[in-house]
Parts: C-alpha cells; structure tokens; sequence
C-alpha cells in the first residue's frame, strides 16, 4: 500500500470520526457557525462624514468596530495618563515642601542672635544643655 | 466576494473537521469548541468579504494560529497557576465526584451492522485518531490538511508558512509514522 492509498484509509477513518460527534458538539459547532454568518464582513465605501463618524454601505452597524477600537483604546489610556499626572503632581508637591522646610531652618539659623558659629562650639553646646536642666 | 450563503455552505462543510483538528491538537473538547467558535468568527469578520476560492487556505492558516495562540496563553497561565498553585486549597479533598457524571452516552447505532462490528470498528477508529494525536504537531498538520482537507501542496505550504519540500517530509514522515504504530497495534487498513 503506498502513501496515497494509505492517506485515504485514514481519511475514510477521520471522515466516520466527525460523523459520530455527540449533540453536545454538533449544537454547539452549528451556533458557532450562526454567530460567525451574523458577523460576516461585506465591502464597504466609507465616506468622511462631517461629524467625524463613518457612514459606511453597511448600515450603521458597520461603523462599530472602528467606534469601539477608539473607546477601548480611550478607557485604556485616560486612567493611565490620570495616574501618571497624579504622581508627577504629588513628586513635584512633595520637593517644593522639602525645600520650603528647609528655607525655614535656614532662615531661622541665619536671623538668630546666637551666630551660626556658636553652634560648632563644644561649650556652647554644653552651656546650653546645662541651661535646660 | 462569498455571499453569505457560500460562507455559510463553507463553514458548515468544514467545521466538524475543524473540531477534530484542534481536538488533535488540544486534546480538549470545549477549548477545541472555542478555538472553531473564534476562527470561524475571525473568517467571518476579517475575511468574509473574499472570494469563496480564498476561504479554506484561510481558515486552516486561522485555525492553526489559533490553535497557536491558545498553547502560548496555555504556557503564561500555566506560569501564574505554578506560582500561585502552594496558596490554592486542593479541591479533590471533598471526594464528592461522581465518576458516572464524566461517562458520555453511546449514539448513532447503525442498524446494519452487528454491534461487535460496530465495536470492532469503533476501537479502530479510536486507536487511529490516538496515533494522529501523538504525531508532533507539524507533521500532523501537514497530513491532515494535505489528505483530510485536499489542500494541494502549495496551498499546504502557504497555510503553515513553510517550504513546499517542508510539506512533503512532514506528510512522509506522518505517514510513516501512523503505518508503524498502527501495524504495532495488529491493525491493518
């Protein structure tokens, strides 16, 4: 038996297998077949309509794939984008109250009696810790 | 362009081979259900304005991908599921199945033939279809849609994106395959 005889012993074999399929299975594979069919893609001539939507040959349905391409598209990046402004903003807020912090002690430093030298000095520091108890 | 009814006449010529096909591949009934479902809808959307010639290349090179896609979505949750498998309680503790709720009934009896012929041939084809499973995925590609699905070797060739020569070693070796394992099992065709 060569090849090719062979292939169409198996093909007459796989060929009974499909006809025995369970209900379960045919059902199923027919309402797939229905939702493809409801599906089918037709020629279309679009046409730029002033409003910026489609105006296509097959009906208003048509313009729908290219519609939610967009929204997915839109509910995908809005969130993304807010999230993103959102940490610059709190970055950026969070340097600017550091640096103001850190003004603050300067100037408190600078405009102080004491002199900023004071603070370097060994007796001074005890002189100050004395004073407190 | 096919018109609807040349798609609907396609579909319905091809879809039962199609579940085999990925049944082959998969192994799985229900994903193989879901795979046909998704390609025959991908032809339909994406294609279905192509001229009737066109469809059955096409649909064997969607069924494939898909059949492709779903082993690659298969291997990053079998990753998540290994991960996350020591958090997840074991389910067969319960032991409350019920081993008659996976048996399926018999049907299409055929009245002409005795029920031991009916047997004998069923395990046949069982043990035939067991051998076209266990051939490694390209050579059985190639077989089927080369002899189940008459595509010409060109067309086999553009369907699975290799060489025509590629095409002809993989049904060679299939054939060969199948013709050994299935003599191992005392069946002769």
């Amino acid at each position: 038996m060569n090849e090719q005889q062979f292939a169409q012993e198996i093909r007459k074999a796989l060929d009974e297998s499909t006809v025995r399929l369970p209900y379960r299975v045919s059902h199923r594979l027919e309402l797939a077949r229905r939702n493809a069919l409801a599906h089918q893609r037709t020629s279309e001539v679009r046409v730029p309509a002033p409003s910026g939507a489609l105006v296509t040959a097959g009906g208003p349905s048509a313009a729908q794939p290219e519609h939610t391409v967009w929204w997915r598209l839109g509910v995908t990046l809005v969130p993304a984008l807010v999230v993103a402004v959102g940490l610059m903003a709190i970055s950026v807020w969070n340097e600017t109250e550091t640096a103001d912090e850190i003004a603050e002690i300067d100037t408190a430093v600078l405009t102080d009696e004491v002199p900023l030298t004071a603070y370097t000095d060994r007796g001074f520091g005890v002189f100050l810790k004395n004073s407190r108890q | 362009m096919a018109s609807r009814q040349e798609l609907s006449d396609f579909l319905a010529s091809v879809e039962r081979r199609a579940f085999k096909h990925a049944v082959y591949a998969v192994r799985d009934e229900d994903t193989a259900l879901d795979i046909v479902q998704d390609s025959m809808l991908k032809l339909s959307e994406r294609y279905g304005d192509k001229p009737a010639a066109e469809l059955p290349m096409l649909f064997q090179r969607i069924l494939q991908n898909t059949i492709t896609d779903h082993f690659r979505r298969q291997k990053v949750r079998n990753t998540w599921v290994t991960l996350f498998s020591a958090f997840m309680p074991d389910d067969d503790e319960s032991g409350d199945r019920d081993p008659l709720e996976t048996l399926e009934a018999q049907e299409g009896t055929q009245k002409a033939r005795s029920a031991a012929d009916e047997v004998e041939r069923a395990q046949i084809m069982r043990a035939i279809e067991d051998e076209v499973k266990r051939l490694p995925p390209r050579q059985r590609e190639a077989f089927l849609m080369r002899y189940w699905e008459d595509m010409d070797v060109a067309e086999t060739a553009a369907a699975m994106g290799c060489s025509e020569g590629s095409v002809k070693t993989h049904c060679s070796r299939a054939t060969h395959s199948l013709a050994t394992a299935l003599r191992a099992k005392g069946i002769t065709l």
